[in-house]
């Protein structure tokens, strides 16, 4: 009986702390990866000149959970120009499951 | 019929109570992954629309500069449309925009949160709201 119990006890709460720690990994990198779109789409807007994709490189840089990782980037700007004043931007980033998205207006 | 020995009762009993904790502490580990996906969601949830919110406010800000004789109301409308269908949340609307005091705009968007099994009914309103000068 105590064998079984603190068998069961160790494989169940073992696994609960495992999936417990994936849970909030995936929460952090789900929170990181909404601040670089973020950051990067407001960077773009205030500097329309730039490039997206460099912005969003300098701020996945700065995080160093996606230090590893190949970020899928995905711009649309209505209309199509993306530097004219009143454009519409809509930035995407993936990696894996976690997905973030940003848009902003051009001043 | 022979009477069972001492020794025999005695296993059976640790089986039955062995067989009822095992079964309490997976319900407890059940529960506690349920109410931590749970949370976990609809932290992300509200963080989702207190982001959208927040953009939405600035961008229609940043619109309103630019075309000062269209209304806030059509300007919200033509964004909030343009904007929703990429977002995965359910029941998303725009509780209010106005502009207050002639500058500065303020947005409330709110969305209802869905608890991630299937078959179970929980679901949660998170109302966000944001402002932009």
């Amino acid at each position: 009986m105590l064998l079984e119990a603190v068998g069961f006890a160790a494989l169940a709460f073992g696994l609960l702390l495992t999936f417990s720690l994936q849970v909030f990994d995936l929460e952090r990198r789900q929170l990181g990866l909404e601040q670089v779109a973020r950051n990067a789409t407001r960077y773009f807007i205030l500097n329309p000149d730039s490039d997206l994709g460099e912005a969003v490189s300098s701020f996945q840089a700065l995080d160093q959970q996606f230090d590893e990782d190949q970020l899928e980037v995905s711009v649309r700007c209505q209309p199509t120009d993306c530097q004219s004043s009143g454009t519409f931007v809509w930035l995407e980033l993936s990696v894996g499951v976690n997905v973030a998205k940003a848009f902003g207006v051009i001043p | 019929m022979p009477r069972p020995s001492v020794l025999f009762r005695r296993r059976r009993e640790d089986s039955g109570s062995s067989l009822i904790w095992f079964i309490s502490v997976l319900a407890l580990v059940v529960l506690y992954l349920g109410a931590l996906v749970s949370a976990s969601s609809q932290f992300l949830a509200a963080r989702q629309v207190a982001d959208l919110t927040e953009q939405f406010a600035l961008s229609l800000k940043t619109q309103l500069n630019i075309d000062s004789t269209s209304s806030i109301d059509f300007l919200g409308r033509n964004l909030f449309a343009y904007v929703a269908p990429k977002y995965r949340l359910d029941n998303l609307h725009v509780k209010s925009v106005r502009l207050e005091s002639g500058k500065t705009v303020h947005a409330v968007i709110c969305s209802t949160w869905q608890a991630p099994f299937p078959g179970i009914n929980l679901s949660r309103e998170i109302c966000e709201e944001a402002f932009a000068r």
